[in-house]
């Protein structure tokens, strides 16, 4: 980049529009030095101000903040052209324009906006500011970027003079020291500049991208790592044992099934031989029991005989009782015999006292002494005693007899049909037992038992069985769906293997880009090293080459210096050795990203001189035209003497352009251009005034 | 008739009473008790018009107080015809009246193993009897016809 002019338009203390050209626009140019000359106060940092301005709308600078101004208002409007306008009521048009080449396209930007200042009030207020930019490319043909596009303009203007490294290249004498010792931020912030400025800040980039991926890949294979393929890979074993219990199950139920099928069959054999004697056998059977029956009937009535024996034993007196009741009874009709009324009619009238007739009976009376008698005559006769009690016994127990003559007799014929129906069925059993029959009943009714238990168990095997069919059809099923995802699983195994191969491939494709950033960082490094040490040789002067050995790069690149005992000596040396360390420095990066040929940025200096040495400041003047491709030096006149810094500067043939910054009034400032031979007139008139 | 008295049998015949009144499985009794069968052998005997005149070498069998009523008019009923219908003084003699009682039943006795037991019968050197028999002997139907076919005979006093 080729600083072309810069035009400020009511600007701080720039009333109006004013211009600055600049020394050295073009490659041809024999002079690239411009020298703005102007006491404190007159607007050098301004023009600083005004480019940072221009190019990044930066409306601070970094000593603003190190001055604590955060909280002051700065405007950047012209406070004359505020007040005139304010007079009608109008609003003033601020801006910055800055006009360049870069690889030879012409750019322009312009940062602008309107302020106002209240009549009233006096307040002052400014709009956002507007940038807009437009670039003649090399065929001629026009691009033009408005405040629609101020990131893209932000864009280009970034990649020909990084945001991040701008202060290397338009800094404040007073400043440039601080790159010796700036803040952690700071430091990785000029870090990455300065990366950015060699391109290698793609490197970096791939290796976050790398790095980013990496990341990436092991979320995906933690997603995919569950721990799922073990659980399955325990669930398929359970499964697979499982299967094979019911199988070894089936098995032995399929054996017990065929053993009593077999069984049964051959009880089914043998049952069919005598199938056809089954009516026989049951009725056989049916005989047993009847038999068995007939024969408790038999038992029971036999007890009752037994029971009856006792009449049976007096059976054989039937006759002889009815004979003695008969005999007895003929006597009684004879009279031999009192009938049992006649003597419970004698009892009773005695005691009663009573006659036959009703009359009443009195003892010693006719009819009581007759009754007495006639009791008498009965009672004493042993005979008619005996012969009434005998014709009662003798009575009931002909009675008796009769009736259990035919109990005995019933009892009799029952336990003779009982006895023709047991023979009558004896027959039948034997006869039937006889024909054909060689098993036992007994044992063939065991077989249909068995048979009968047999079928029960087939059914119950055959049930147990179709469960188990029913169950082993469920595992296999539930084996193939494991399978399945044992499959998937496998699947994603693999792309765990593949995102573990990448995982490897990108950790070393790291590895690879780290040794290569390291290595190239090294040799950077080293060549910036080397370039600065060789600048800082021509700046340095005699009584600083005599303590400083050499300059280090450290690996933020920042700076330090050893001394010729190889120790760190930077917080010895002085500010003006500071300044011509980082100076060295800066012009030594430019020189390395430049490549081959220098890197074109021009380098912005404001009052370098004042800490530097004469041997340091002839050094600089000479030397420093010659490595940069524009070199605009902001000075005061006391440090820019007339015999010393100008003659150096002219001697050098570069110095092309020469600006005086006139104080117009209080806060205006009038830009003048004059030419390198007029320093002495202006220093004339300083000396005057 | 006051108190009771002891009826005595034949020693020989004790035995024949106990294994007829025991009840086993192979041989079930026929008789509940002793008085039943003596009264039977008694009532055949007189039915036959056959008695002992004298009891040898007896044994107690039972005391008369286990008659039942029948029973008892029965023997009384027997003695009194064994003396002549009109001395009833007889009924007032119980012993008289076992005594009559236990001679036609030992005649009985006699005649019921001839006729009915005498298959079943085993003699010991000393002359007692014992029956072994089974139920199929079916004794106590045989015994029932036999009293049954006894009474069939005319009265012997008709």
């Amino acid at each position: 980049m080729r600083l072309e002019r810069i035009i400020l338009n009511n600007f701080k203390q720039y009333y109006g529009e004013q211009m600055i050209e600049f020394s050295g626009s073009s490659s041809n140019d024999q002079s690239n030095v411009t020298v703005v000359y102007g006491e404190n106060g007159r607007g050098k940092t301004t023009l600083y101000r005004s480019l940072l301005f221009g190019f990044y709308g930066d409306r601070l600078l970094e000593q603003d903040e190190y001055e604590n101004n955060k909280e002051s208002i700065m405007y950047l409007a012209n406070l004359k052209a505020l007040d005139e306008a304010s007079t009608e009521n109008q609003g003033i048009d601020v801006g910055v324009t800055i006009e360049f080449n870069h690889m030879n396209e012409v750019y322009r930007v312009n940062r602008y906006f309107k302020a106002i200042k209240k009549m009233d009030t006096g307040e002052i207020y400014e709009d956002l500011p507007s940038v807009e930019l437009t670039i003649i490319e090399k065929d001629g043909n026009t691009k033009y970027f408005d405040e629609a596009n101020s990131e893209e303009i932000e864009n280009i203007i970034n990649s020909i003079l990084d945001n991040r490294v701008k202060n290397y290249f338009l800094f404040d004498g007073e400043r440039i020291e601080d790159l010796t010792k700036a803040s952690n931020k700071q430091k990785e912030n000029i870090r990455r500049g300065i990366k950015n400025l060699l391109k290698i800040d793609n490197l970096f980039l791939l290796k976050q991208a790398l790095e980013e991926n990496k990341k990436e890949i092991n979320i995906d294979l933690k997603k995919i790592s569950s721990g799922e393929l073990k659980l399955n890979i325990l669930k398929i074993e359970e499964n697979e044992s499982k299967i094979a219990e019911i199988k070894n199950e089936i098995k032995n139920k399929t054996k017990e099934l065929t053993f009593a099928e077999n069984q049964k069959e051959d009880i089914d054999h043998t049952l069919k031989k005598i199938e056809e004697h089954r009516p026989i056998l049951d009725k056989i059977l049916k005989l047993e029991d009847d038999i068995i029956s007939l024969k408790q009937k038999q038992k029971s009535l036999n007890q009752t005989l037994v029971e009856l024996t006792p009449s049976l034993s007096v059976f054989l007196a039937k006759d002889l009782v009815e004979e003695l009741i008969v005999d007895l009874e003929d006597k009684r009709v004879r009279g031999e015999v009192p009938s049992e009324i006649k003597t419970e009619l004698i009892d009773k009238l005695l005691n009663e006292m009573s006659c036959i007739c009703g009359r009443e009976l009195s003892i010693g009376s006719e009819e009581y002494e007759n009754l007495l008698d006639w009791k008498k005559k009965s009672n004493t006769q042993v005979y008619e005693k005996h012969a009434m009690k005998l014709f009662g016994d003798l009575k009931t127990t002909f009675s008796h007899v009769n009736y259990t003559t035919e109990t005995i007799s019933d009892n009799l014929s029952n336990i003779a049909k009982v006895e023709e129906q047991l023979e009558l069925y004896t027959n039948e059993y034997e006869l039937l037992s006889k024909k054909e029959i060689q098993v036992s009943n007994k044992d063939m009714m065991k077989n249909f038992e068995y048979r009968e238990s047999l079928s029960n168990e087939i059914t119950k095997i055959r049930y147990q069985l179709n469960s188990l069919e029913e169950e082993l059809v469920f595992a296999q099923k539930e084996r193939e769906d494991l399978e399945k995802k044992q499959k998937s699983l496998n699947v994603e195994n693999e792309l765990q293997a593949q995102y573990q191969g990448k995982i490897t491939l990108v950790t070393k494709s790291l590895n690879a880009l780290n040794d290569i950033i390291q290595n190239f960082e090294k040799e950077v490094k080293s060549e910036l090293e080397d370039k600065a040490n060789e600048i800082f040789k021509h700046l340095i002067d005699h009584s600083g080459s005599t303590n400083l050995k050499k300059i280090i790069v450290k690996e933020n690149y920042t700076l330090d210096v050893l001394d010729w005992g190889g120790r760190p000596f930077l917080a010895n040396i002085s500010a003006g050795q500071r300044q011509i360390i980082s100076l060295s420095f800066i012009t030594a990066l430019a020189e390395v990203a430049g490549g081959s040929s220098i890197l074109e940025i021009p380098l912005f200096m404001d009052t370098p001189f004042g800490r530097l040495s004469p041997d340091h400041r002839k050094n600089l003047v000479n030397y420093i035209p010659t490595i940069t491709p524009q070199w605009i030096l902001l000075v005061t006149g006391s440090e820019f003497r007339e015999e010393e810094e100008g003659k150096f500067l002219r001697d050098t043939g570069k110095w092309g352009k020469f600006y005086y910054l006139k104080s117009v009034s209080e806060g205006l400032t009038e830009i003048r251009e004059l030419t390198p031979e007029d320093l002495p007139k202006i220093k004339d008139i300083e000396r005057k005034n | 008739m006051g108190l009771a008295e002891r009826i005595f049998v034949q020693k020989r015949y004790i035995d024949i009473f106990r294994e007829l009144r025991i009840d086993k499985q192979s041989s079930p009794r026929i008789f509940k008790e002793n008085k039943d069968l003596f009264v039977l052998c008694c009532t055949i005997g007189f039915k036959l018009n056959k008695r002992s005149n004298e009891l040898k070498s007896s044994e107690m069998l039972l005391w008369s107080n286990t008659f039942d009523e029948y029973q008892e008019t029965v023997l009384k009923a027997i003695a009194l015809k064994s003396v002549g219908n009109s001395d009833l003084t007889i009924l007032d003699k119980p012993a008289k009246v076992y005594q009559i009682a236990q001679l036609y039943a030992d005649k009985g006795m006699e005649i019921l193993i001839e006729e009915i037991f005498k298959p079943y019968i085993k003699e010991t050197k000393d002359g007692t009897l014992s029956i072994v028999y089974n139920e199929k002997a079916e004794l106590l139907e045989a015994l029932i016809h036999y009293v049954y076919s006894l009474n069939e005979i005319s009265d012997p006093f008709d």
